[in-house]
């Protein structure tokens, strides 16, 4: 089912670090913030764990069928009716997903650099390429994704000039309110580092089985020190300001000046982190589209691309009514809401097959 | 093939443009400072800058330069956001305010319904940047706006000039949010006033802010000012000492001694024991000494020590007055010694926050001053007297 396509360790790593955290850059610091108050620069450590555990996972379930993806195995595992439906909780989770994606891709942009432009132009737009790229097959994505994820995570060097003005004293103290705060603060990261399952999906296209593990805990550890890094500037800089912010991260490169008069970094970084949620949208559409393909036994994913695509443009209005409720989603449904699928529900198939596996092997 | 390749072209031409926020720079009035003031009747009035681009092109035509670069105009409104939405009705263009750095608050909008409000709306809106600077005014906000300045082209632009300097206390939009969010609920800012020119050939608005003083900010209200030698003190406190001159005299001799120092730096470290909250604040600084009206020589180890001695005590005495200042008169935490005492002490901070104020007042304060002198300036004895005067 998998064809002839293949892609490299490297690509599946450029994939994975901005389908991770090309929205969790925009919101994770200011909730975590509200919740871990000084001790926020710890929690994409603590958070990390969620991640390191999925992909362990993952990397279990890839061993047993190294050539099949989640949709196709959880039905050699569930059996055929249940198997389908868990993949339709995948599909429905990861079209969801996708429109929430889109929503906040584009309330970013119109909030912050365009602000008369409606959402819809944004979303369209975004929507529009990732189709393409999407039709295009793994690889185009893939090998797009190393270009764009290059670009993408490049700005994080521009933050390195306010270096001057941070206030290392803002990382005290250290574990103020015991050691809870800071739990509830890893766990928004968790719901981010638990879109590790993603890499189920990608991994039986990769060339190399192998390097799988590798690439996998690789991937967790860039998005863990990107996160980390940008964590501590954004505390170090705003204190705890930064939990009234709404894009932190962004304010931080606002009040970016470098020498007085290269200012204005925002525009350059705004344009950069347009490709990273291109990567984003990208694998979740691709992830959703063979979903649908697979479950209904489609001969070719590429017809479909497009319907998925309104689909998720309408999800991104059905999703959310505004920022505020976003951000109350992010507080207290996504991280159980992201755990339980993106990490609960593969343990269990993981454990399910190693049973059988265990049977099978016993017979 | 080809027919998907021109529609995919002719659907990203009217996208590329970017056809909804497209504004033409004829289109933009460029706002070089705001000032916020309180109107008699309680009316929040916003007047801004707003440069004029075509006299900076026309540098040599032989335009007056009397017309200044830049004109001010005024909203009035209820509060700042209505009031700049007037303004925007007496301006045909459209008001762009991301080259505005500059934001001075009258005294009377300060003093009475505070500028937490106003705080309120630049933080909100999208264009003003974390890193504009704040400023609050001696007097009414606006007169500063109306100036000329001779050397700068735009009075804000004297203004921000200002705040480049290290000897100038400067808070930008980030410190206030935060001074006013963090522990002390506390920022101190610069206080500004209109510098008063003598030059009859001059006139009258033939000049520039400056940078007066240092205004106490709490709960968003102004609570009070320090005056010069206080101020001094408070940049000292902060480890800036450029451009302060220190004066002593030394027993048995007539004429002073000044110092300036060139690199300060303070450390802060409180310490609780048992229910006395100390903060040790240990002060260096290394400067030299730029005048000497004695008789004394000054190329000797014995009066270098002296002088030592006699410097620190000096400083140490300006110190307590700005502490004083802080602790007594206007029992408020501008020094962010609540910060300090959270950080080492968080269980033993939770019990006095409420009533932080108070116990800020009690803090005691042991100031250890240690005053390098590098050298005497070009030369060791005094200048331009005879040799048999000098002593030693």
């Amino acid at each position: 089912m998998t064809g002839k396509e293949k892609i490299s360790a490297v690509q599946i790593e450029f994939m994975m670090v901005p389908t991770i955290i090309g929205t969790g850059l925009l919101s994770i610091p200011a909730i975590a913030a509200k919740l871990a108050l000084h001790d926020m620069w710890l929690t994409p450590l603590f958070g990390a764990i969620t991640g390191y555990i999925t992909v362990f996972i993952v990397w279990k379930i890839y061993k047993l069928y190294p050539t099949l993806t989640p949709y196709q195995y959880s039905e050699e595992i569930l059996g055929k009716w249940i198997g389908k439906i868990v993949g339709l909780v995948f599909v429905f989770f990861y079209i969801q997903n996708c429109g929430l994606i889109v929503r906040q891709y584009s309330d970013f942009i119109t909030s912050n650099v365009m602000h008369e432009t409606p959402l819809v132009a944004f979303s369209t737009t975004l929507l529009f390429i990732s189709g393409l790229a999407v039709r295009g097959g793994i690889e185009v994505v893939a090998r797009s994704s190393v270009i764009c994820s290059g670009i993408y995570i490049a700005w994080a060097l521009v933050v390195l000039f306010i270096i001057n003005k941070i206030d290392l004293g803002q990382l005290l103290p250290f574990l103020e309110n015991g050691p809870l705060p800071l739990i509830k603060g890893s766990m928004i990261h968790s719901s981010w580092y638990s879109e590790f399952f993603l890499l189920a999906f990608l991994l039986p296209y990769l060339n190399n089985q192998k390097a799988a593990l590798k690439a996998g805990m690789k991937s967790v550890f860039y998005v863990m020190v990107l996160l980390f890094y940008v964590s501590f500037f954004v505390l170090t800089l705003f204190g705890l300001t930064s939990m009234n912010q709404l894009y932190p991260v962004y304010t931080m490169i606002r009040s970016l000046s470098l020498f007085g008069f290269f200012e204005n970094f925002e525009v350059l970084v705004t344009a950069a982190w347009v490709l990273g949620n291109y990567v984003k949208t990208s694998v979740f559409l691709y992830v959703s589209c063979i979903g649908i393909a697979q479950i209904f036994r489609l001969s070719d994913y590429r017809l479909i691309v497009f319907p998925v695509c309104l689909l998720i443009l309408l999800f991104s209005y059905w999703n959310v009514p505004n920022i505020v409720f976003l951000i109350h989603y992010m507080f207290t449904i996504q991280p159980f809401y992201f755990m339980i699928v993106q990490t609960f529900l593969p343990f269990v198939l993981l454990m399910v097959g190693m049973y059988r596996k265990k049977r099978r092997g016993n017979q | 093939m080809k027919r998907k390749k021109l529609l995919s072209l002719c659907i990203s031409l009217p996208l590329l443009s970017g056809c909804w926020d497209q504004v033409e720079l004829q289109e933009l009035a460029i706002i070089t400072a705001t000032a916020i003031d309180q109107l008699e009747d309680g009316r929040t009035r916003v007047s801004t800058q707003i440069f004029i681009p075509r006299s900076i092109s026309s540098g040599e035509t032989g335009e007056d330069p009397n017309l200044g670069s830049t004109f001010v105009r005024d909203g009035v409104g209820e509060n700042m956001a209505q009031a700049i939405s007037q303004l925007q009705m007496h301006i045909p263009r459209k008001l762009f305010w991301e080259q505005c750095k500059v934001y001075i608050f009258g005294n009377q909008l300060a003093k009475s319904i505070g500028i937490r409000d106003a705080i309120d709306f630049l933080a909100r809106h999208p264009s003003p940047r974390g890193n504009s600077y704040l400023f609050i005014s001696e007097g009414e906000a606006k007169e500063l706006l109306i100036l000329v300045p001779p050397l700068e082209r735009y009075s804000a632009d004297a203004l921000k000039k200002f705040t480049n300097t290290e000897y100038e206390l400067t808070t930008t939009l980030r410190d206030v949010d935060m001074g006013l969010m963090g522990e002390g609920k506390s920022v101190v800012m610069p206080l500004v006033k209109r510098l008063k020119t003598q030059e009859k050939t001059r006139n009258e608005h033939q000049t520039i802010p400056i940078i007066s003083g240092t205004a106490v900010i709490k709960e968003g209200k102004l609570i009070g000012t320090l005056n010069p030698p206080e101020s001094y003190g408070y940049m000292w406190l902060n480890g800036s000492v450029s451009n302060s001159v220190v004066s002593i005299t030394l027993e048995g001799f007539e004429g002073e001694i000044s110092y300036q120092p060139t690199l300060g730096s303070v450390k802060l470290s409180p310490l609780i024991k048992g229910d006395k909250w100390i903060m040790r604040l240990r002060f260096q600084l290394e400067g030299d000494i730029v005048q000497n009206e004695t008789k004394l020589n000054l190329l000797d180890v014995e009066v270098m020590h002296q002088m030592k001695t006699a410097f620190e005590k000096e400083i140490k005495k300006q110190l307590e007055l700005t502490l004083n200042k802080f602790q007594k008169d206007l029992k408020c935490d501008g020094l962010r010694f609540g910060r300090k005492f959270h950080q080492k002490y968080p269980k033993e901070w939770k019990k006095v926050a409420a009533n932080w104020d108070d116990k800020f007042s009690e803090i005691e304060v042991e100031i250890s001053v240690d005053a390098e002198i590098r050298k005497p300036g070009y030369i060791g004895p005094p200048a331009a007297m005879p040799r048999d005067e000098v002593v030693k």
